[in-house]
């Protein structure tokens, strides 16, 4: 009974695992679903990536040197666990920036929303058909190609 | 109220974002920096040199940034759990969070030393 209950209020209340578990993502046929939780997860990154970052490029004020900043910018420029994560990193900001712009466009100018009209079968969103669904694959195709740019810039170059 | 308008700073901050972060990253971009590699935008001349033409800009961004990242942050953890207590705290944190790491960037941009 108490798993039962559990196991429908984590299915209610997922909480941080909705974003992980695959199980509980629920993105099948649903790309506005997947959409919502890439720019979770990435916001979550791009964050934690921005404290870090800042504290990194302050070095040169606090420590009143360059060479600990050096060192570190050095090491980005060749494959390590370093650069890696900063590449991981680049990637969570581009698609947070991309789809933050498709947000934008359909929220704020309302792009792609259509005029009202009467709910008739099969019951889909209208922003799970047409222009928007178009959008959504067309920023995450951008996502892609642009974070692709920026590994050959970074690591091949 | 105070929501509503932290939402609105939220989407603001958001669109000033997609302009200032693509600047910073195509600063990154040797071949608009007349230079020959990715390593060679991050040397401490060229920095430094970002820091004394474009520290306001640099500034701008860095708030900007922290604003929507902090208020991002506090937005999920009130979503995430409910309770007066809780609010109370991660209100508290976000406004800390932000305020020391706005220190921070303003301590960076304006102490920076010559390389």
């Amino acid at each position: 009974m108490a798993g039962r209950i559990r196991a429908r209020l984590l299915n209610n209340r997922p909480g941080p695992r909705a974003w992980i578990d695959p199980w509980l993502l629920r993105i099948r046929g649903n790309p506005e679903r997947l959409a919502f939780m890439l720019h979770r997860l990435t916001g979550v990154i791009v964050s934690f990536f921005l404290f870090f970052h800042i504290l990194t490029v302050s070095r040169p004020a606090r420590e009143g040197s360059w060479e600990a900043y050096l060192e570190e910018a050095l090491r980005l420029g060749e494959p390590n666990i370093t650069s890696i994560l900063f590449y991981i990193a680049m990637g969570a900001v581009l698609y947070h920036g991309i789809n933050g712009v498709r947000l934008i466009l359909v929220e704020a100018l309302a792009l792609g929303i259509g005029r009202p009209e009467k709910p008739k079968p099969p019951y889909i969103a209208p922003s799970l058909r047409g222009f928007q669904r178009l959008l959504i694959y067309a920023s995450i195709a951008l996502w892609l190609v642009l974070w692709a740019l920026l590994g050959y810039v970074m690591f091949l170059r | 109220m105070v929501g509503a308008r932290l939402q609105a700073l939220q989407y603001i901050t958001g669109a000033l974002l997609v302009v200032l972060v693509a600047w910073h990253l195509a600063m990154r971009i040797p071949e608009l920096r007349g230079l020959q590699s990715f390593t060679e935008t991050l040397l401490p001349q060229v920095v430094y040199g970002e820091y004394t033409s474009y520290g306001a800009l640099l500034l701008l961004l860095a708030l900007a940034a922290l604003f929507h990242g902090v208020n991002g942050l506090r937005i999920i953890l009130l979503e995430l759990h409910h309770g007066p207590i809780w609010d109370k705290l991660v209100n508290a944190a976000a406004v800390l969070a932000f305020l020391a790491m706005a220190a921070v960037a303003v301590h960076s941009v304006l102490y920076v030393p010559p390389p």
